[in-house]
């Protein structure tokens, strides 16, 4: 994603630095955890025995950072948890990709991982939601199902012995997505949780955040129904002639905005941040075009020190 | 669409339920099935030397079974006449049944043409006991082949229950050779080829040795303790039709795609890890079913072994046309599942459960349930309408049951004061609560409990009200006279329903029975003075309070001689104690009168106190429609628990296994293998690679790190205790790190044992770990892992062969799950050690290909 430019005047200056100084107090406040850079050592009872993880080496008898970020222990487990780094699937993880190439028997995504992952035929469901084995005219069809340049919407399956990642999409809620913007932000700022798909009701949205950092907003799309195969193709003209409504347009502009800014500060994503967000700008009467402005991009760091000052209180009883 | 295959032998009902299963997910399902078996079958009885058919097809035929039976108790009678006659002296009877069997075994051995050492036809029978009981053992098998070998019914699998029998009874046909020359060479230049790959000294196995000399000779043996490679041997040469007679076990009925002409059941019993049971009818039919080469025979024989009993029909009967046993839900909820499905977001671990077949008779009536919801919830639409335009009926309502709670409380607290036991004497004036609404009754005490009465006995003043109650219950009352009417002693005859008259008819019965007998039936109702009332039984908590008055009555003269004057006079004396306006005279307070000292019960009086000042305070109170309004209100409120309950029963919280899911959540909490948003940890995911061990046992164990210090062989070794599974075995000997590195794993699987069972999980610590952690093989893997031949590794314990490899191989998967854990974690040491010991494992007859794969 592109770098935001935000020109500010002096005062809105004072007032983002203020904001960030009171974050960063509150972070240390907050924080238990050792941050590390490296080559710093950990410090670790020798003779506890430990189990060294990632990001760790040991190097004359000491352990030794090797990645920047915060040291976790889990039992004798010491690793380290990059602050800034690429992502890293992990089995399950829902992520949102673009098709690159169309191979034999599978597709090439970009996931903004090291390496391109693999969705093989086999690991999708058919359009006509049959389970069967899939023939050499589902070969030559694929790219009715994905093309070039398509953005979908995966899970992690898995590695393969060979170190290639494979993907999987064997229900309707994955596929290709359509009617919508792709955000590109850094995969940290979005974090594991039970949900990754969210249909925002109030907007008509669909939005999912994908785990790679990939986040797709789009028009909200009723899962079809896997019995309905012969209607599917009249809907599906339906669908091609019909149009998303200014409406739904500018909410899913609102909401990619409001994913823009919060990636822009560097805050972590979450669902609960975006509609915040969102619902600030429509309060405050900004246009969707102002919410990259300077006063917004302040106005929002204002307001997240403001949520974390509560939030402590409320911890602290 | 969706095609399952299924090949198992099912009922209807059976079906059904697995259709429905199926068409729970799948909306469209069509089964089609045949009952046809292409080779019939007959089930025979084998008895002293002879068959008895018992069964054909389907069909059981009991005069089999009879002439069987006919015959075993003749012989036990000549047994028992050939017994005396031996202890009269004469050797003549005793001798008899021996010859016969001589004489048998002579004819099995024409085949055999070798003469066996081991028996001496004329050996005393009195040898030792064992020494009697091989001899007959093994005479029965040979009376057994020679039966089959003269009808022609070889080959043969022979079914035993245990390794140990299958083995010691191939062992007894030491004599007998079963196959021609031709035979006995395809059969050794095919073992000869298949032995051939292994090592010089495995080649010499006494396992692989045996089972050979037992080949050659048309016998085989097949179970779980045999090497892989041994088992291998056998069912191939079973396949090419050169063994005559094959043991086995159980195994070999489900694997193994290889019938024979006929099936023997060795006995009709099996122990099945927990206790000795009697076989199930869909076992019996899956062992049966080998009976019967298609194209081959037209019809497969079983046969079922009888020793010195012929069972019973019933038992009989059971297995072979007996109704399956119902089919039970397998479905296990583990750990490694729950981690798969919170790491995935498309399915939560409810549906999971929620599709079991354990719930599928919950989920079934799903729709119905719904239904009834539905129409419960529009039933609850009707509204009170009060009168004063603001309705505080509600809180009325409440205040009104919690009154009544605590109006309980009080009473039984005052009834097991000892205070309360002398007010409660015959003439004092009580209260009591109606049964119809709450408003209560005077009464007054006539009889209080004894040994034989229970209950208290009291005449009540029952207002219109409670006579408006008392007509529906009029031809009851009718019944019931009926009933007395019937009896010789019919004690009264009421006035046929005609309430509000002021005339009685009583007849009072001559026959007057001694003092204490009560010759009224309860409820008695009647009318005196004006007033209704009735004497009935209650119990003690009904009492409301009591009164400070006190009556005369003449107990005797109302209880055993109802007579209406001394009525009428008990009631007026009641109504004078009714005052003005208030219904009854003031009651005794529990507090000052009764000298209620219970804390909580005095705290609740004063509780009940304030609640219906409170109630006197609500608008409602005075309403004229209370009464109605409140029972509208009752109504409603049953409705809603109704409606609760229902829905309820459609939550996931209703699924029989969540609470066992809540504990196995909040134990992997405990562990954080997951964290406090249900999300996978990077233990949990570590867990999640555990597939061949207890993923918990496995996952501790790596966290903390109790293979640092463990060479690669070592760790193997300690390994291996996650997948051995048989219980009783020698003890192994252990270098000292072992036996440390063994109690320490045994430490930990205690520690999750109770942190489980703390959870509320059907655990128990040291169950648990035993379970888990079987060490018998340590030893022989860390003896494997440095390069010990096989030879000598199987002579350090008394596990079978087979199993030590089955053990070795999947400690190989094991190792690999441990590797892709150490990738995990990023522990790359852990790494180099797992494959250090896999490649150390990973050698000579243990991963010996299969002859399936790589062909003879």
């Amino acid at each position: 994603m592109r770098e935001l430019h935000v020109s500010l005047n002096q005062t809105q200056k004072v007032r983002l630095q203020a904001a960030f100084q009171h974050l960063s107090d509150i972070g240390s406040q907050a924080s238990s955890g050792l941050l590390v850079s490296v080559s710093d050592t950990i410090p670790v009872n020798n003779e506890d025995g430990i189990l060294k993880g990632h990001g760790t080496s040991e190097h004359d008898g000491q352990v030794v950072a090797t990645l920047c970020g915060v040291v976790e222990r889990v039992n004798k487990l010491v690793y380290v948890r990059a602050l800034r780094a690429r992502y890293k699937p992990e089995v399950g993880d829902i992520i949102v990709g673009r098709v690159i190439e169309i191979a034999p028997k599978r597709w090439k995504l970009e996931i903004n991982f090291s390496q391109d992952a693999v969705l093989m035929l086999q690991s999708m469901n058919l359009p006509d939601g049959i389970q069967r084995r899939r023939t050499v005219v589902d070969e030559l069809n694929m790219r009715t199902i994905f093309e070039e340049n398509d953005v979908i919407c995966a899970e992690v399956r898995g590695f393969q012995h060979d170190g290639s990642l494979h993907l999987q999409a064997r229900s309707q809620k994955y596929g290709k997505l359509e009617r919508g913007q792709l955000l590109r932000v850094p995969a940290y700022l979005v974090k594991r949780r039970k949900q990754h798909f969210h249909d925002l009701e109030q907007y008509g949205v669909d939005l999912i955040l994908g785990c790679n950092g990939f986040i797709w907003v789009g028009e909200h799309v009723v899962p079809a129904d896997n019995e309905m195969v012969e209607d599917q193709e009249s809907t599906l003209k339906d669908k091609e002639q019909s149009y998303t409504p200014l409406e739904i347009r500018q909410n899913i502009c609102r909401i990619a905005n409001s994913v823009r800014l919060i990636s822009a500060l560097g805050f972590a994503i979450s669902v609960d941040a975006i509609i915040d967000t969102a619902e600030a700008s429509k309060s405050s009467n900004i246009d969707i075009k102002d919410m990259l402005g300077a006063e917004f991009y302040v106005q929002t760091a204002e307001r997240e020190v403001q949520k974390r000052i509560s939030l402590l209180k409320k911890k602290r009883g | 669409m969706l095609t399952l295959f299924c090949f198992q032998p099912l009922s209807q009902t059976q079906l059904n339920l697995l259709t429905g299963l199926v068409a729970q997910s799948k909306k469209k399902i069509r089964v089609l099935g045949t009952s046809k078996r292409p080779v019939p079958l007959e089930h025979c009885l084998f008895y002293s030397g002879e068959l008895y058919r018992v069964g054909d097809n389907e069909v059981f035929l009991p005069q089999g079974l009879r002439a069987a039976k006919e015959v075993h108790k003749k012989k036990n009678s000549g047994m028992l006449a050939s017994n005396s006659g031996a202890l009269l002296g004469g050797g003549h009877g005793a001798n008899q049944p021996r010859q016969r069997e001589n004489f048998s075994r002579g004819k099995g051995q024409m085949h055999s043409g070798s003469q066996s050492t081991s028996n001496f036809p004329g050996t005393s029978g009195a040898n030792s006991s064992n020494w009697g009981q091989r001899k007959s053992e093994s005479s029965l098998w040979f009376l057994l082949l020679h039966k089959l070998l003269k009808k022609s019914l070889l080959p043969v699998v022979i079914f035993c229950f245990s390794k140990n029998r299958c083995d010691k009874s191939a062992d007894n046909l030491k004599s007998a050779d079963l196959t021609s020359s031709s035979e006995k060479s395809e059969i050794r230049i095919f073992c000869d080829k298949a032995f051939s790959r292994l090592k010089g000294s495995d080649r010499n196995l006494p396992q692989i040795v045996r089972v050979q000399s037992l080949l050659r000779r048309g016998i085989g043996v097949h179970h779980a303790g045999l090497l892989p490679i041994v088992k291998e041997v056998v069912e191939m040469l079973f396949c090419r039709g050169v063994i005559k007679v094959l043991f086995s076990t159980e195994t070999f009925a489900m694997g193994v795609n290889a019938p024979a002409r006929t099936a023997v059941f060795d006995s009709l019993r099996k122990y099945d890890g927990k206790d000795f049971r009697q076989l199930l009818p869909g076992e019996y039919i899956q062992m049966a079913g080998r009976a019967g080469r298609r194209g081959l025979d037209d019809i497969g024989t079983v046969i079922l072994m009888c020793r010195d009993d012929i069972p019973e029909e019933s038992d009989l009967k059971h297995v072979m046309v007996g109704k399956p046993t119902k089919l039970e839900s397998q479905f296990r909820l583990t750990y490694t599942m729950i981690l798969h499905l919170l790491r995935v977001e498309e399915l939560k671990v409810e549906d999971m459960l929620k599709r079991s077949f354990a719930e599928f008779h919950a989920q079934k009536n799903l729709p119905e349930t719904k239904k009834l919801l539905l129409l419960k919830l529009s039933e609850s639409t009707k509204s009170i309408e009060c009168i004063k335009g603001e309705p505080a009926i509600e809180e009325y309502f409440e205040m009104a049951v919690q009154a009544e709670a605590y109006r309980d409380h009080i009473s039984e607290a005052v009834m097991q004061s000892q205070s309360a036991h002398h007010f409660l004497s015959p003439g004092k004036v009580v209260v009591v609560k109606s049964q119809s609404d709450d408003d209560h009754l005077l009464g007054v005490i006539i009889k209080t409990p004894s040994s034989t009465h229970k209950k208290y006995v009291v005449l009540v003043l029952t207002t219109d009200m409670a006579s408006s109650v008392q007509s529906p219950s009029a031809p009851m009352n009718k019944l019931k006279e009926k009933e007395n009417s019937n009896t010789p002693q019919g004690y009264f005859i009421q006035p046929k329903g005609k309430r509000g008259m002021d005339e009685e008819y009583f007849t009072s019965v001559s026959s007057r029975k001694g003092t204490g007998a009560i010759n009224i039936k309860f409820p008695y109702r009647g009318n005196a003075a004006g007033m209704n009332y009735e004497v009935r039984e209650i119990e003690s908590k009904e009492f409301m309070g009591f009164c400070h008055p006190k009556i005369k009555i003449d107990q005797i003269s109302i209880l055993e001689n109802p007579n209406n004057a001394v009525y009428s006079k008990t009631v007026q004396q009641l109504l004078e104690h009714r005052l003005d306006g208030t219904k009854y005279p003031p009651l005794l307070d529990p507090v000052k009168d009764l000298k209620l000292k219970d804390m909580i019960a005095v705290e609740s009086y004063q509780k009940h106190n304030k609640l219906l000042q409170k109630m006197a305070e609500n608008k409602c109170h005075g309403c004229i429609k209370l009464k109605e309004h409140l029972l509208l209100l009752k109504e409603q409120n049953k409705l809603m628990e109704e409606v609760n309950a229902l829905k309820f029963q459609m939550s996931d919280e209703a699924l029989q296994q969540m609470p066992d899911f809540q504990g196995r959540i909040d134990v992997l909490k405990e562990i954080h293998c997951i964290d406090s948003d249900l999300v996978v940890q990077i233990k949990g995911r570590v867990a999640c690679e555990m597939n061949s061990g207890d993923e918990l046992i496995c996952t501790e164990c790596l966290f903390e790190n109790q293979f640092d210090d463990l060479e690669p062989e070592e760790a193997v070794a300690i390994m291996s205790a996650f997948v051995f599974q048989q219980k009783n075995t020698s003890e192994p000997t252990l270098t000292p790190k072992l036996a440390q590195a063994k109690k320490r794993l045994w430490d930990t699987a205690i520690k999750l044992g109770e942190l489980q069972a703390q959870f509320k999980l059907a655990v128990y610590p040291d169950e648990y770990a035993k379970e888990n952690l079987k060490f018998g093989l340590v030893e022989v893997v860390y003896e494997w892992a440095k390069g010990t031949s096989f030879a000598d590794i199987c002579a350090l314990t008394d596990v079978p062969e087979g199993l030590i490899v089955r053990t070795i191989v999947r400690l190989d998967e094991t190792c690999r799950e441990f590797k892709n854990a150490a990738s995990i974690m990023g522990n790359s040491a852990l790494h180099k050690k797992m494959e250090t010991a896999s490649d150390a494992i990973k050698r000579d007859i243990v991963f010996a290909a299969s002859l399936y794969v790589t062909g003879v």
